[in-house]
């Protein structure tokens, strides 16, 4: 059974939908991240786990009990806040501490508890610090020690890393990582940051106007995206979603109409549920994925350089194609002038099919 | 060669400096000149032309408590002292009230809002809305009926009454202004609503609470109408006995007079003194977005 248990989660404002039959297990031990563009629900999601929002319906279980009527104290449960949400008035160690007044702990305690607190997340020498005088990862790991001070069936962390700059968010997000691997509880983070969720989550789910699109691991939902949303959505730069008509076979090999050019891919189309042909599908397949090629053939696809980004260690090349923009990233860039023409061979193994409603098209 | 500015960007030069001096002396020469008058003789408060230069006495401080009504006749008390309790216990009190009332009131309008919230605030406002000579005939009445005329528990209330409205209108506006994530994560806690108000809002709030102190207190402190007309002979606050000290035997006592005012503003400017730093904080709360 999973610590934290979503069933058919609703919210309503009004006649505005902003979490729409949510369905979500969260194991002990694992994090999930709710990963999504702004306004798609997720923060919501979180503060209805938090119990700082009703649930319009639905059932939120947590540890095996159904907590939607209590309040946030009765859930067992720890937040970390996006503006880390420390008490202005009191030092570090009171901070830390607050919560353990709640639980009516004696004083000598507290006292051992935020000193253990303080020495595992490098605050001793803030403890009678207010908070106005600390620095932003200060404040978080303040944020964080509030949190885990307690012993609660689950976390919640919401936006964690989205204040601090990059270097520190890069420290953090590791920090992070070791923490919650140490803790072994349910963990919900939210984040529009893909890179976080990534790194951070065990699980991802994909959320997207109140709905989750996909829950899968990390590296499945780079992988095996489940639609042309979170194909777009993970992965930068972003994956080049084309529109492609499907042809008649070429020697039972899948043919398609794409950036107005003929393309073969080495897929063989028997036994698989494929739109028959004249049906409009989408090809889905990230800038990394491509060979840079000689020759035409019928495997490849030719365009024009519009723009050169050099990465560093790759480049990234902007063509036009029949009159659409396609990202590609090569290894190597140092031959590469714009308006010159460029042919590309997709790698089968890493093409994505979507059928006409954007639902991936498993292989 | 490069032109370069002789000061930092933002500071004022000489020039201004100086205006913004004497523009600051004209307004606080009439304060200067009472209390230059508070400390002279009688003929030489009534010099012509003006004296500056003077032999500076405390009689007058002393005849605010004490003098004698007729040439010759034996100095009597004035009852000033009681005066000054008066208004010190009578604005500090009501100050108080409204304060505890109109915080609580204030954090429950912003937090817990009722179904048209905003009409009970615009009907709170509305009470300030009329010159109080308006009302001053149904609440002579009221306080006739009740007793309450020429009591001090009877001016407080009227006077939290009155400063109620401002105390809830501005302790909204600073509650309005505080993060609600803070909240939610004493609420995560394990905190109850008490708590919350008490630990961690009421703190945030201190710079208001002051601000709104100061503003209730000067209204109160100077306040004349309903004191003269509710306040009795004991309860009598500074602004009516000061009004009953004009007039005498021998003329307007100017110098009297100058030294009851000079007393009368001992309080006002302590207070603000001492709260400037959280006042000054309060008065350009919410300017500024973080």
């Amino acid at each position: 059974m999973a610590d934290i248990e979503l069933r058919g989660l609703t919210k309503r404002f009004g006649k505005m939908v902003a979490v729409n039959d949510v369905d979500l297990d969260v194991e002990a031990g694992e994090v999930m991240c709710l990963l999504g563009p702004s306004g798609c629900g997720k923060t919501t999601t979180l503060r209805m786990i938090a119990g700082l929002e009703w649930a319009s319906a639905g059932d939120i279980m947590i540890g095996g009990r159904r907590v939607n009527d209590l309040p946030p104290k009765k859930r067992d449960i720890a937040m970390v806040f996006q503006f880390y949400a420390l008490y202005p008035s009191l030092t570090v160690a009171e901070n830390l501490a607050f919560p353990l007044h709640a639980e009516k702990a004696s004083p000598e305690d507290i006292k051992r508890r935020v000193a253990h607190i303080a020495k595992l997340l490098e605050l001793d020498h803030a403890l009678d610090r207010v908070p106005g005088r600390l620095a932003e990862g200060e404040k978080q790991r303040v944020a964080v020690g509030r949190a885990i001070i307690r012993d609660p069936t689950c976390f919640l962390f919401d936006e964690p890393l989205s204040r601090l700059d990059i270097a520190l968010r890069q420290e953090m997000r590791s920090q992070i990582k070791t923490l919650l691997t140490g803790l072994k509880r349910a963990t919900v983070i939210v984040t529009h940051d893909q890179i976080e969720a990534l790194t951070i989550g065990n699980r991802i789910a994909v959320m997207r106007d109140g709905f989750i699109e996909q829950v899968a691991t990390p590296h499945d939902i780079f992988a095996s995206p489940a639609n042309v949303f979170v194909a777009g959505f993970i992965g930068t730069p972003q994956m080049n979603l084309l529109a492609a008509a499907r042809l008649p076979d070429t020697k039972g090999r899948l043919t398609l109409n794409v950036l107005e050019q003929p393309l073969v891919l080495d897929i063989a189309t028997a036994n698989r549920t494929l739109p028959p042909p004249g049906q409009v599908i989408t090809l889905g397949i990230r800038p990394r994925a491509f060979e840079p090629m000689s020759e035409a053939g019928a495997d490849t696809l030719g365009g024009t350089i519009d723009v050169i980004e050099p990465l560093g260690a790759e480049t990234l090349v902007h063509l036009t194609a029949g009159g659409e923009d396609l990202r590609v990233v090569l290894a190597r860039g140092s031959g590469l002038r714009p308006r010159s023409a460029l042919r590309l061979r997709p790698i089968v193994s890493q093409v994505h099919l979507f059928d006409g409603e954007g639902r991936r098209i498993e292989p | 060669m490069i032109f370069r500015r002789k000061r930092e960007i933002g500071k004022a030069g000489l020039g201004r400096t100086a205006f913004a001096t004497v523009i600051s002396l004209i307004y606080f020469f009439p304060v200067l000149w009472i209390i230059l008058t508070a400390f002279k003789s009688y003929a030489d408060a009534l010099a012509i032309p003006p004296k500056f230069i003077f032999e500076p006495t405390l009689e007058n401080f002393y005849s605010v408590f004490s003098r004698s009504y007729s040439a010759g006749a034996e100095a009597v008390d004035t009852g000033f002292d009681l005066f000054f309790f008066n208004s010190i216990f009578i604005a500090g009190a009501s100050v108080l009230l409204a304060l505890i009332i109109g915080t609580v009131a204030a954090y429950g309008f912003s937090r817990h809002p009722l179904k048209g919230n905003d009409t009970y605030m615009f009907i709170i406002l509305t009470t300030r809305m009329l010159p109080p000579i308006i009302v001053i005939i149904p609440i002579f009445l009221m306080f006739r009926v009740t007793g309450f005329a020429g009591t001090y528990h009877g001016m407080i209330l009227l006077y939290s009454a009155f400063n109620l409205p401002f105390t809830i209108w501005m302790m909204k506006s600073f509650f309005d202004e505080l993060p609600r994530e803070v909240e939610d994560a004493a609420r995560m806690d394990g905190s109850s609503e008490w708590r919350i108000f008490f630990k961690i809002c009421l703190p945030q709030v201190k710079a208001g609470i002051a601000a709104t102190a100061v503003f209730g207190l000067i209204l109160t402190w100077n306040e004349y109408l309903f004191s003269l007309l509710l306040g009795g002979r004991d309860v009598r606050t500074i602004p009516v006995a000061m009004a009953q000290t004009i007039g005498g035997d021998i003329g307007v006592r100017w110098g009297l007079l100058a030294a009851i005012e000079t007393l009368f503003l001992i309080p006002v400017v302590l207070v603000t003194f001492l709260l400037q730093n959280q006042f000054l904080r309060g008065v350009t709360f919410g300017t500024i977005k973080r």
